[in-house]
């Protein structure tokens, strides 16, 4: 089996967890496999909406551990109906079940009523660029005063 | 070494040694476990792994839910694959999005120490973070007895109530904590290098408590990052030349607020887990230098 099978079986769940894994990371270190499997990722979700919640122990585990204690669910829903807005999703993810697990990330436009219906891309890059830095070690390094604690060039 | 105040079991912890103590196991201790990443109506699983080594850093994030995937963190570079938003939205999972700089945190939120919870089967103290204004969001941390670990945070709106939350339903140690004594070199140029580029932006009135940590120019794309904190939340500030297109106005991804503006022909996007009253207050500041 290729590299690209093993991607194809790896999105079709037919790999073992741990075979599933080292396809994982081999595709985080080869630019072509990678751009295989985003594109497996949307054919995926086109085709099943990708709103079949996962009847997995997991989930049985997840909605146990949360029963524990009362969580509301819907607190962004209750701020935004203050102010006109637009909710804006993925175009492939339909509307989706409380407690479903596996669900596509929402987008929410409050009040750029002009905006296209796909967010910009730029937008998930510097998302990706501050998650990066988030948490990250060098970052939470004490910073005496506040001060600037450098000036990168990145080329 | 953990922290001094936290070896010395014989003194009560305070709410900030307890931080002190998560801080310094999130980013030391060699972990893993499942996970689950709740924003909204919103639930993700995950397994997370943590590997501390001398070089520094590395963290895995893999689905267990929907369409798998994988991120990998290594020593601060971030390996994600491209195409998927959900990888975009969990990627700050890595880190357990632990930020923490107790004497610049101090002055804007109100620490204190909660009840004994049970979390992934482990004891858990919880630790309050109340903010001392509106410019900024609580956090309850669920911190394990044993190590310190975050078990479950939670991010707190001005209603207390969830915003999001990170929980851990299974936690497995590598190592003991008296094992994880590593440096990690700080894998960055601090050569503040303060060159015209870093210069062509000032910042009139920071949301209090808010400072300037980092700063990065790519000058093929004529874009500053600028990294903002109090200590305990962090926003990103981009600039780079307006394109038709860009968002003007309020967004939001998960539990990630996102201002979007056209200044001085220039796109400014601004971005964090805080209050959208910090974000416009940040965006009014921002002036070029004459």
């Amino acid at each position: 089996m290729n590299a690209r099978e093993r991607v194809s079986c790896c999105m079709d769940d037919e790999l073992s967890a741990d075979e599933h894994m080292a396809v994982s990371r081999v595709v985080l270190d080869d630019p072509e496999l990678s751009a295989v499997w985003a594109r497996y990722q949307r054919v995926r979700r086109l085709l099943q909406h990708d709103t079949t919640p996962d009847v997995s122990d997991v989930a049985a585990r997840v909605q146990q551990a949360l029963a524990a204690e009362p969580t509301v669910f819907a607190p962004v829903a209750q701020r935004l109906q203050r102010a006109p807005r637009r909710r804006w999703q993925m175009a492939f993810a339909a509307s989706v079940a409380l407690l479903a697990i596996g669900l596509v990330p929402q987008w929410m436009f409050v009040e750029a009523p002009d905006q296209a219906l796909l967010p910009p891309a730029y937008l998930n890059r510097y998302l990706s660029e501050h998650h990066a830095y988030l948490g990250a070690s060098h970052v939470t390094q004490p910073n005496a005063g506040g001060a600037l604690m450098a000036v990168h060039h990145v080329p | 070494m953990l922290p001094a105040a936290v070896q010395a079991q014989t003194v009560p912890l305070t709410a900030a040694d307890w931080l002190q103590a998560m801080h310094h196991a999130v980013h030391h201790l060699d972990y893993e476990g499942r996970v689950v990443y709740q924003v909204g109506s919103e639930l993700e699983v995950m397994h997370l792994q943590h590997q501390s080594h001398a070089a520094g850093e590395t963290e895995y994030l893999s689905a267990l839910s929907g369409v798998p995937y994988q991120i990998r963190r290594d020593r601060g570079v971030m390996h994600a694959p491209p195409g998927d938003d959900r990888v975009v939205q969990n990627q700050h999972i890595l880190g357990m999005n632990c930020l923490f700089h107790y004497q610049q945190m101090a002055p804007h939120y109100r620490l204190s120490l909660g009840k004994q919870h049970r979390v992934a089967d482990r004891l858990a103290q919880i630790v309050l973070i109340e903010p001392q204004d509106r410019l900024r969001l609580g956090r309850r941390l669920y911190l394990d007895q044993e190590t310190k670990l975050p078990l479950r945070s939670v991010l707190l709106d001005h209603q207390q109530q969830p915003l999001a939350q990170t929980l851990f339903i299974q936690l497995t140690l590598k190592n003991t904590p008296a094992m994880s004594s590593r440096q990690h070199p700080i894998p960055m140029d601090t050569s503040s290098d303060r060159s015209a580029a870093a210069q062509r932006w000032q910042f009139a009135a920071l949301p209090a408590g808010f400072a300037m940590q980092l700063h990065h120019y790519r000058p093929e794309k004529q874009r500053d990052h600028f990294i903002f904190s109090d200590g305990l939340s962090m926003m990103s500030l981009y600039i780079e030349p307006w394109m038709d297109g860009s968002l003007q106005g309020f967004s939001k991804q998960g539990a990630t607020e996102i201002l979007g503006a056209r200044k001085y022909n220039q796109r400014l996007t601004l971005l964090g887990q805080v209050p959208q009253e910090t974000l416009q207050q940040m965006m009014d500041a921002v002036r070029p230098v004459p």
